[in-house]
């Protein structure tokens, strides 16, 4: 593509990769390339295919078709080990360690230095582990148990893990989303240290600023396929979205405007120690309020206690004055709060059950007589709200396993729209749900808006939640640390509220 | 392979009833049909409860044997001091109150089903020693000695009560609100929660109900003995886990049905049947069933891996 020898010849190159999984094509001939002292950044909207393609790079899946050339010779992985040998390391964004023991055994983890006796050599142990942390200038005491210590302090381990190996090609997937914006900043200079020292890095992100700001190259992937390879320079931000999503943001995330009427939602000092703390806000009927913060951070914590999921240990919510009492579902169903988790398939959907049979199951009462269900009108009342929803395709005794990701949410929401609720809290709505069906879910909620329901709208997706908010209220640390007017959010407020609270709380 | 598990218990018991037919010509006679009903008519009560407590997620009830074994010392017991049918309410509502205890437990508590259950059998089993010693309870009334030997039509009294049960159960699963929400707890038991369901009360009273039924059972058992003693329930629970498995109701639970809980029963009575017609040993015949619960099991598990594709 770019014929440009600057940054050296390609460590990597993936040719025409295609995989399949049954029934699903999750990449189509997607084709990519790594150099050496280049950090590669690759982008797209969850499930486009970004960590289908690292794990066929790591040896977690074999490719269909296609072909893996490390410094020019095909290669072929049979498994995770394979990989790492011929030089691949990911460091992924859920740290797989062992909290009981120090970073040193944690950085040796199954390859620690053995004496004759088979016994561990702590020492040499500890000296390789500070060595390893040293070249990385980075300051972390090899000794300390891995349970006290930060998100960030725990990637330190990993990547020190990924080093050790002198790893031709590191792969980072979402390397910040748990970091405060020090010890990002912190990330960001290892890895322009790996760069310098000939490592091709490979640089998973939705922080499109964060991209802009490190990358040399960028790729695109959308609904697996490949959509293009660009030099940094040549791209700004914007097109950056366009490349992702194909479309532009107000056409995935239409926005009306909408006259705000009473509060419905008031929730008043909410605290669940030490979760979080001293939660209040109201969200308006009409008015769609963001929820942001970095992963961890509470919000899915707050929202399972406001809809009774989880106790309260203090607080009130009430909806329309009337208050909603502390972990009862069922009492929040009919006081008028509807809530699609975040976790989908254990949360939101019994798999194995029918669309038919998922969307009904709030509402059973309502379409029984004397305990005993009337099919007719459940089939009506169901067939309803597949009209409403769209859900594709469009048969009532179809598994709902069987669906597509955007299917399944439409049947989560379909259900909680069954109880017409007058307030809706959404998490994560939009993750792993293909472009088409975002832009979906998104007019519907707009549409509901518009009706008057009151929207409580979390997403770790910065564009998302900017997008779409009228309102945006920050959460760090279990705490509301920022409220952004829809005028003023930008990425960059947004980021360093999230994690300047989190910092300030840590010096 | 979907359809193997759907209808392959009803294909397999057609199957079974030909090889009878073929092998003894008493196969296929009222009177050896009437022998099969008996045999496996009071495992019937017991795996219908148990189907309830398997599809609502909670594995087994294995208190049964106690259950079985308490109702019916109790109604004999007390028979002669409050009356028939006062006794047959009394023992029932003991089981139900088992039912109440366990379900409590597991459903409210999170405790361990196979514990919680195994610990209610022994307790119950412990009571009824030291209340009705190592000897027999003995039916002094006419009216126990007529349940236990009253007929329709020539057929015995307890399998039309059966066939009310395995209506009442059909209706409550399939048809109920109720049953929907059994089904939907056993299937996805933190998106039950999430949808609003009294996911706790509804794991408590599928309890409830097998331990009610497994008292009804205990009940007609000692009423066609004329007589009770703590042992009269002991395999039952594992007969009726072994007819809900292979009749294909999922021992991950929020799946299976009536028809196919009566249909894994009579597989199992008539399987016993053919084989001891054919003349199997009895050794031989546990290695035939043992194998056909392993293999109902296996397809289970098979096809749990198909469909999560």
């Amino acid at each position: 593509m770019t014929g440009d020898l600057e940054s050296g010849p390609p460590v990597l190159r993936m040719r025409g990769i295609s995989k399949r999984f049954v029934g699903v094509k999750a990449l189509t001939d997607v084709t990519f390339e790594a150099r050496a002292g280049e950090i590669h950044a690759i982008v797209g909207e969850n499930g486009a295919g970004k960590s289908t393609l690292m794990k066929i790079l790591s040896g977690v899946h074999q490719p269909d078709e296609g072909t893996i050339e490390i410094d020019a010779e095909v290669v072929s992985f049979s498994g995770p080990n394979q990989a790492q040998e011929l030089g691949v390391a990911m460091v992924y964004q859920d740290f797989d360690l062992v909290p009981e023991l120090s970073v040193a055994e944690n950085i040796f983890l199954g390859c620690q230095p053995i004496s004759r006796l088979g016994f561990v050599r702590r020492s040499e142990l500890r000296k390789q582990a500070a060595a390893l942390l040293d070249e990385l200038e980075a300051e972390l005491d090899p000794t300390l148990v891995v349970k006290d210590l930060s998100a960030g302090q725990r990637q330190l381990i990993q990547i020190a893990q990924a080093c050790g190996r002198q790893p031709r090609i590191v792969v980072f997937d979402e390397p910040t989303s748990a970091l405060t914006e020090h010890e990002a900043e912190n990330l960001f200079k290892i890895i322009r240290r790996l760069k310098d020292r000939g490592v091709a890095v490979v640089y998973i992100s939705h922080r499109l600023a964060e991209v802009m700001a490190i990358a040399d190259r960028v790729t695109a992937l959308r609904d697996g396929n490949l959509v293009a390879t660009r030099d940094i320079a040549d791209v700004s931000q914007d097109d950056m979205v366009h490349l992702i999503v194909g479309r532009t943001i107000t056409e995935l995330f239409p926005k009306s405007d909408v006259a705000f009427g009473q509060p419905v939602l008031e929730v008043a000092g909410l605290s669940r120690p030490p979760v979080f703390d001293d939660i209040s806000f109201s969200v308006r009927a009409g008015e769609i309020v963001g929820m942001a913060g970095l992963v961890g951070a509470g919000r899915t914590e707050i929202a399972r206690a406001i809809f009774g999921l989880d106790k309260r240990a203090g607080g009130v919510v009430t909806v329309n004055g009337a208050s909603v009492p502390s972990g009862h579902v069922d009492a929040a169903i009919r006081a008028g709060l509807g809530f699609v988790p975040e976790e989908r398939k254990s949360d939101g959907l019994v798999l194995d059950e029918t669309v038919s049979q998922n969307l009904v199951l709030s509402s059973l009462k309502a379409l029984a007589r004397l305990g005993i269900i009337d099919r007719g009108r459940e089939r009506s009342f169901a067939q309803g709200l597949v009209q409403r929803l769209d859900v594709r395709p469009p048969e009532l005794n179809r598994q709902v396993m069987t669906l597509s990701g955007g299917n399944q949410q439409k049947v989560v929401l379909g259900k909680c729209l069954a109880s017409s609720p007058k307030v809706l809290i959404l998490d994560e709505p939009t993750a792993g749900i293909d472009v088409a069906s975002k832009a979906e879910i998104h007019r519907l909620i707009g549409s509901l808006a518009e009706t008057g329901v009151a929207v409580l709208l979390i997403s770790s997706e910065l564009t998302e939640i900017i997008a779409a908010s009228d309102r945006i209220l920050v959460v760090a640390g279990g705490r509301i640390v920022d409220e952004v007017p829809r005028a003023d959010a930008t990425e960059q407020r947004i980021i360093r509220a999230a994690t300047g609270a989190v910092e300030a709380a840590t010096r | 392979m979907l359809l193997l598990g759907r209808y392959g218990i009803y294909v397999g018991l057609v199957l079974l009833c030909i090889v009878g037919t073929a092998l003894s010509g008493a196969f296929l006679t009222s009177t050896n049909f009437l022998n099969i009903g008996l045999s496996v008519g009071y495992v019937g009560f017991v795996a219908i409860g148990m189907a309830f407590v398997v599809i609502g997620g909670s594995l087994i009830d294995l208190s049964i044997p106690g259950v079985i074994a308490g109702a019916g010392i109790i109604a004999l017991a007390t028979e002669p001091t409050i009356g028939a049918v006062p006794a047959i309410l009394l023992a029932l509502l003991v089981g139900a109150l088992v039912g109440l205890l366990n379900g409590a437990a597991i459903g409210y508590l999170k405790a361990n089903p196979v514990l919680v259950t195994y610990a209610a059998q022994i307790i119950i089993l412990g009571i009824a020693q030291a209340a009705a010693g190592a000897g027999f309870i003995y039916s002094r009334g006419p009216a126990f000695n007529w349940l236990g030997n009253a007929t329709i039509w020539g057929v015995p009294l307890v399998l039309p009560i059966l066939a009310i049960c395995l209506l009442g159960a059909y209706v409550a699963l399939s048809r109920s609100t109720f049953g929907r929400r059994v089904f939907a707890t056993g299937g996805g038991y933190q998106a039950s929660r999430v949808a609003g369901l009294p996911v706790r009360r509804i794991v408590m009273m599928t309890f409830v109900i097998s331990g009610t039924l497994a008292a009804l059972a205990g009940v007609l058992m000692s009423a066609a003995l004329g007589s009770a003693q703590q042992e009269i329930g002991i395999g039952y629970e594992f007969n009726a886990i072994t007819a809900v498995a292979i009749g294909g109701t999922s021992l991950f639970g929020g799946e299976g049905s009536i028809g196919r809980v009566l249909a894994g029963v009579l597989l199992v009575g008539v399987l016993n049947n053919v084989m001891i017609l054919a003349g199997v040993s009895i050794d031989s015949q546990g290695i035939v069933k043992g194998a056909i619960i392993v293999g109902a099991v296996a397809l289970d598990v098979v096809l749990r891996r198909v469909r999560a594709r």
